[in-house]
């Protein structure tokens, strides 16, 4: 990560950590939205 | 931004649609909800309430539980099965988790190989893994949040028909929890199946997914290299 990022390195990150948010948000929901009883 | 957005096609392309999908089965499945509801007379519910519902929730979360699982197991066989032909699998003969040297790993690393690929010990075999660690910790995961939001759509139910609640413990092994986790299984299943076997003879020109159209049905995509 303190090297000079390679071409397109920035992109890859936003993909990766943009799927990784949806999943994570998703699980997070539907996991503690049941136990509060919704 | 036009690279960018060009790089990034593949996953913005499906993110797109995955929003669109999720947002056009939450808009159905709350107007079949509250159609339902009119049905037993009982009073209909704001879409905000429905999508933050059981009820939504479980039929979300049965879904991603089998995709994940498919790629789960998809990942894990193709280490040691093999299909001859097929673009999915590796070729006859390279079962196996391969050589340190194959894999770039440790002192076979290069200088711009992953960190974690170079160190070794526990990061490095959770590199080396980490793939299917992360497919399998959220299967895992959809699936308790389908019995979670499950249970709860059954007791709503068994409230209803002025029956006892039921614990998750009985949940988990109710003939609803299987038959919603079998129906998405099974698809996956032979879904994956059907797209091993197809690509060995049929072709789709220009697709990351299949062979090379000229080459030969016995040959791997690997071997076209």
């Amino acid at each position: 990560m303190s090297t000079t990022p390679h071409p397109g390195s920035t992109g890859r990150a936003f993909a990766f950590w943009l799927w990784a948010a949806v999943i994570v948000g998703g699980l997070t929901s539907m996991i503690t939205l049941p136990i509060l009883g919704r | 931004m036009r690279t960018f957005v060009r790089d990034q096609g593949l996953t913005l392309g499906f993110f797109a649609i995955f929003v669109l999908a999720i947002a056009g089965q939450s808009v159905a499945g709350f107007l079949f909800n509250n159609e339902e509801l009119a049905e037993h007379g009982r009073p209909e519910i704001g879409y905000l309430d429905f999508v933050t519902s059981s009820a939504f929730l479980v039929d979300v979360a049965e879904n991603w539980q089998s995709e994940f699982l498919q790629f789960f197991l998809f990942i894990l066989t193709t280490i040691w099965l093999v299909q001859r032909g097929s673009p999915e699998s590796k070729r006859p003969g390279d079962e196996g988790i391969g050589t340190d040297e194959d894999q770039l790993v440790g002192e076979h690393a290069r200088p711009d190989s992953p960190r974690w690929a170079k160190v070794g010990g526990v990061r490095g075999w959770i590199y080396a893994n980490s793939l299917l660690i992360v497919m399998g910790v959220v299967f895992a995961l959809s699936w308790l949040a389908q019995s979670l939001a499950g249970t709860v759509v059954m007791n709503e139910e068994n409230a209803q028909h002025g029956m006892p609640a039921e614990s998750w413990a009985s949940y988990v092994v109710s003939s609803d929890f299987w038959n919603r986790t079998l129906q998405n299984w099974q698809s996956e299943f032979l879904a994956v199946g059907a797209m091993v076997a197809f690509s060995i003879y049929l072709r789709q020109r220009g697709s990351a997914e299949s062979k090379p159209v000229g080459l030969p049905h016995a040959a791997s995509a690997e071997e076209s290299e």
